[in-house]
């Protein structure tokens, strides 16, 4: 293949893929240029949830979510590409109500970050609401991090324990290459088969998209980017793998959890 | 095209094991023509000298040989005379594998040395992301007034900046001469605006893109300069070729 050859196959490896895994934010110019980017590259659909560094903490008050949580709607009604999350503060007292608020207005998943981790109490109705809406949960994820965890941050032994409560969820296990070991990882969640990982973040290491399908297989393994789409592009343009399996990642894997 | 770094060898800390065929036939059919390599096996070694020398011996054409050196080792400057005479092209510091004081004058007398000799210094901050090292294993962190005291003292474009991150670059500018490899995971973003930036601030002159293949996918440099609008030719053409004067 020539090197022009190359470079066009590059910027249509996303083309019709769905993006399990976005963010969009406060900062308007920012979400314009984010999809912008994913329509020059022909991305199909964006799932987004609002950025949590646009929030105050990591325990943001029921206001800031119902607010985040308005700008992806907004988003959603106006862009076709996008689809919402809805961001979840277990620890809220309208948690429970605002997730379902959002979801009975179309937003098609539930986004848990580092208010708790994924097997706290406080999660238990929301991964019941889950189960109801017959949605996904997509929980930020930190692959046992150098030098020690972070507090109320899970890992992927937290996804793994919540996936085994609660078979009957979707578990999307964030960002494989969001920094830590993830060869750990996905080990971790091996056996649990409602627990698919996307393979978003700033970390390209080689051979990390074919090493989460030798160990998951091919149908658990989804595209995300978590925003960093030169990521995301050179992990799928990169990885060794036949079309029919980088299909799946791209797109049909996402489909057939209602994505 | 060219890239700046990548590897071939045996990495300790996760299963990477790439012999220079291997490499050179993944790198050609991205498109690249030559290559600028290190040995795996020398970056976390106190003395590399014999690894780099078996190393730059045992190399073919596509290659342009680096050597891994640790400036505070007795007798550096020798070696990397010896390695320049062997047909080393570049000097590799990676810093926290080798611990040295990047900020030392033993680190600056070296480099500045190697750019004598006609070779490129490329500084990368880490090889991968420390953060999926087993626990135990904690290497040399090291400030970033080592490193702008480094580029003071270089003050040239052959001063390869890799794997540093945005912020670090911006902090670094002006502060002496050097270029930056866009290959860096830290850098481009969000926001997408950071390599624009970046061109902006130091001149698309001083752009080189490095793979760090096989530790890293080799597309992710393209995908960057292609999602940026940047000028490919420049970047993977024009600057590596004067950079390490080819
Ligand atoms: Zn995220």
């Amino acid at each position: 293949m020539s090197l022009a050859q190359r470079l066009r196959a590059l910027l249509k490896a996303l083309e019709g893929a769905v993006d399990v895994h976005t963010h969009l934010g406060a900062d308007r110019a920012f979400n314009e240029r984010l999809i912008a980017l994913f329509k020059m590259l022909g991305v199909s659909r964006i799932y987004a949830s609002y950025y949590p560094y646009d929030f105050s903490s990591m325990r943001p008050p029921s206001e800031e979510v119902w607010r985040g949580n308005e700008v992806v709607l907004r988003y959603q009604r106006r862009e076709g590409l996008v689809r919402g999350f809805v961001h979840v503060n277990p620890l809220n007292p309208d948690a429970v109500k605002m997730a379902e608020f959002f979801l009975k207005e179309g937003m098609r998943g539930i986004k848990i970050y580092r208010a708790v981790r994924a097997v706290h109490p406080s999660l238990e109705p929301i991964y019941e609401l889950a189960k109801q809406y017959s949605v996904p949960v997509l929980i930020h994820t930190a692959h046992r991090l150098y030098p020690r965890d972070r507090p109320n941050e899970s890992d992927s032994r937290h996804v793994a324990q919540a996936a085994k409560r609660n078979p009957n969820v979707v578990f999307i296990m964030a960002h494989i290459g969001g920094g830590g070991d993830w060869e750990y990882a996905v080990r971790a969640v091996k056996e649990l088969s409602n627990v698919y990982a996307d393979i978003g973040g700033s970390v390209a290491d080689n051979s990390m998209v074919e090493y989460a399908v030798e160990v998951m297989g091919p149908d658990r393994v989804l595209f995300g980017s978590d925003n960093i789409v030169w990521a995301a592009l050179a992990k799928i343009a990169s990885a060794e793998l036949p079309d029919d399996v980088k299909a799946k990642i791209l797109r049909e894997n996402a489909e057939r959890i209602g994505l | 095209m060219i890239d700046v770094l990548s590897f071939v060898g045996c990495f300790p800390f996760r299963y990477v094991c790439a012999s220079a065929e291997f490499v050179a036939e993944k790198l050609r059919a991205w498109g690249f023509e030559r290559a600028v390599v290190a040995p795996l096996a020398a970056v976390a070694l106190k003395n590399p000298f014999k690894a780099d020398l078996e190393f730059t011996r045992s190399l073919g054409e596509f290659f342009l040989p680096a050597a891994v050196l640790n400036p505070e080792y007795p007798g550096a400057e020798a070696d990397l005379e010896a390695l320049a005479a062997e047909g080393a092209r570049a000097l590799l510091y990676p810093i926290p594998y080798q611990g040295f004081r990047a900020g030392s004058i033993k680190a600056a007398r070296l480099a500045k040395r190697a750019i004598k000799l006609g070779m490129a210094v490329l500084v990368s901050a880490t090889l991968e992301d420390q953060r999926q090292y087993p626990r135990r294993i904690r290497l040399n962190k090291f400030a970033m007034r080592d490193v702008e005291r480094l580029v003071a003292a270089v003050n040239d474009e052959r001063l390869i900046l890799s794997e540093f991150s945005f912020g670090e670059v911006k902090e670094l500018a002006g502060k002496g001469a050097f270029s930056v490899d866009i290959g860096s995971r830290g850098i481009f973003g969000p926001p997408f605006t950071q390599l624009n930036e970046l061109a902006e601030l130091l001149g698309v002159r001083r752009l080189v893109a490095a793979t760090y293949y096989p530790l890293k996918y080799p597309a992710a440099p393209l995908a960057k300069a292609l999602l940026a609008g940047l000028d490919l030719e420049r970047i993977f053409v024009e600057n590596p070729k004067r950079l390490l004067g080819l």
